[in-house]
């Protein structure tokens, strides 16, 4: 089913502290389950998922990422070639919050690529606010990014999160489409982003013309 | 000397994905073998070379803790010099807890994200078990990991420590409380409460000792930058593509990172989160009996693994590998599929040791 049809393929990465719910956000996405039953998560994992946007298909395939600093060697092979970037705090732990613009540089420093970026405070189901909403959207502003309130636990905005980042890959994937298909970087109509990707994805990417 | 075109690896190479008809007799085999430890283990002088070979196949659930202590060189072979030698191991840990977490202990502030980073990966290892929900095992957990932090200030506390604790912590439990190790739950939660509080320090020490005698061979996995784990991903590359050049030339090319990062988290936590919790303790069993050379070890069962599914993955492309790789079948393996995946692991170890 996720391997069918598509316009883009995407890479998307999930950065932010270990704890603020980055696995629980892609389970109750990718999967539609919300579970107590996580363990940490070390290095990375990978799902896939199609997000529909409009009359086109994006293809996502998301990496999760491991919060402990320590990983941080094999997470950041992963910017390279990140077209999504969903940076996630939790509402309940003001250093998650405090720490996202470490996670936001970390990204600056080490990609020159446009990035489409989001932010999440996740756990709006707690009665335990640490951050205000305010403050999410201050720091949104100031990276010029959206910005949402989530419950992975409740299922909530959790779609949105995924609609919102979709809509302005879509504007810009239109916008780099153009601007690339000049440039033969375009292969049966999909736009390529990842080098990596580009080597993997040939067979898979003969049936996506649209 | 052996090399490897000497060997007929078709032989030893199980292309099924299943390990069928495995050999279920093993369960009448269990009174001899039981008794053939219980005759080691009663001598005043254990005889650990005979010990490390038994064991390497498998040890009773029974006799788990004495024999793992033992294996680890935790506990002395000696009978007549363990019971000091322990009773001191104890008392040093004990020190330790009423250092490290005396009232009105002050912490700087690595210390408390540390903290802060041991308590989340606590309240979720192995979270589908009674045990490990447990108020009171938490805090014994939390305690252990911190003070390995503390007494290794190299490498430090690092995710995936907390599932290589874990079976150290059930199977020393278990000689006090009731598990169900195939549920890992309490048979009676009851028991726990009403246990010794003196006898519970015992089990946490003696997983705190054994953890660090476990980890003490493969420090750099955990450090910065982890070389160890590095080394391993070079040479699980070097092995694969002599065993299996289609499969390694097949993984290669449509993974590049990838598949690195997928070494990297299965050899973080020893394997541990490929298998139900119960097979990963025959998993330790043979690990054990390795004595340093486990982390080898590893690196075959691993290859036999993929080696496993070397058919099935050549068929796959990009995003099937991967989510094969992500949700491996081994988690629905019984014990004696892993010893035989552990036989074969071994073979391949042996062609590449004698090389």
């Amino acid at each position: 089913m996720s391997l069918g049809y598509y316009d883009w393929l995407v890479k998307v990465i999930v950065l932010g502290d270990s704890g603020v719910g980055k696995t629980n956000i892609l389970t109750q996405f990718c999967d539609s389950k919300f579970s107590q039953n996580y363990t940490a998560t070390i290095g990375v994992d990978f799902k896939i998922k199609i997000l529909n946007v409009q009359d086109k298909k994006i293809k996502l395939q998301i990496w999760d990422t491991a919060g402990q600093e320590r990983f941080r060697n094999i997470t950041q092979t992963y910017y390279k070639g990140a077209y999504g970037i969903i940076f996630v705090y939790s509402l309940i732990d003001r250093n998650s919050f405090n720490n996202v613009e470490g996670w936001i540089k970390s990204i600056l420093e080490s990609t020159t690529d446009e990035v489409c970026s989001i932010l999440v405070g996740n756990k709006l189901d707690s009665q335990d606010r640490r951050v205000q909403t305010a403050e999410g959207e201050k720091l949104a502003q100031k990276y010029n990014m959206p910005f949402i309130e989530t419950s992975a636990l409740e299922n909530k905005n959790i779609q949105d999160i995924f609609d919102r980042l979709g809509q302005n890959l879509k504007i810009r994937l239109e916008n780099e489409g153009q601007k690339v298909s000049n440039n033969i970087h375009t292969q049966s109509g999909q736009f390529k982003l990842n080098q990596e990707v580009n080597q993997t994805e040939q067979p898979t990417s003969s049936c996506n013309s649209c | 000397m052996l090399s490897i075109q000497k060997v007929n690896i078709a032989s030893l190479y199980n292309r099924n994905e299943e390990y069928k008809s495995c050999n279920r007799e093993t369960d009448r085999e269990d009174g001899s073998k039981i008794q053939k430890f219980k005759d080691i283990l009663h001598q005043n002088i254990i005889p650990i070379n005979e010990l490390l070979h038994l064991a390497w196949s498998g040890v009773p659930s029974e006799l788990r803790s004495t024999v793992w202590r033992l294996l680890l060189k935790y506990q002395s072979p000696n009978r007549d010099a363990n019971f000091a030698i322990i009773e001191r191991k104890r008392s040093m840990y004990y020190e330790m807890c009423d250092i490290y977490f005396a009232k009105n202990q002050q912490y700087d502030e690595r210390e408390k994200k540390i903290l802060k980073q041991i308590s989340e990966d606590v309240k979720r290892t192995i979270p589908d078990s009674a045990i490990f929900r447990n108020p009171q095992i938490q805090i014994l957990l939390e305690r252990i990991l911190f003070i390995w932090n503390i007494r290794n200030p190299a490498c430090g506390y690092v995710q995936g420590m907390n599932d290589i604790v874990s079976p150290f912590l059930v199977v020393f439990l278990s000689d006090y409380i009731d598990i169900d190790t195939t549920k890992l739950q309490f048979t009676n939660e009851k028991q726990l409460d009403h246990l010794d509080q003196r006898l519970i320090k015992q089990v946490e020490a003696d997983s705190y000792w054994c953890l660090c005698k476990l980890l003490e061979s493969v420090l750099d996995n955990y450090t910065n930058s982890q070389p160890g784990l590095v080394r391993f991903y070079n040479k699980f590359k070097e092995i694969l593509s002599a065993l299996d050049k289609k499969l390694y030339e097949h993984l290669t090319t449509s993974l590049s990172m990838e598949l690195y990062s997928f070494i990297f988290k299965w050899s973080t936590c020893m394997l541990l989160r490929m298998f139900q919790f119960e097979v990963g303790l025959r998993l330790f069993d043979t690990l054990l009996a390795e004595e340093q050379n486990y982390f080898e070890l590893c690196l075959f069962i691993i290859i036999s693994i993929l080696m496993k599914f070397s058919l099935k993955i050549q068929k796959l492309q990009y995003d099937e590998i991967m989510i094969l790789l992500e949700k491996l079948p081994t988690r629905e393996w019984s014990e004696s599929d892993l010893s035989l995946c552990l036989s074969e692991a071994y073979a391949y170890q042996k062609i590449f040791s004698k090389k």
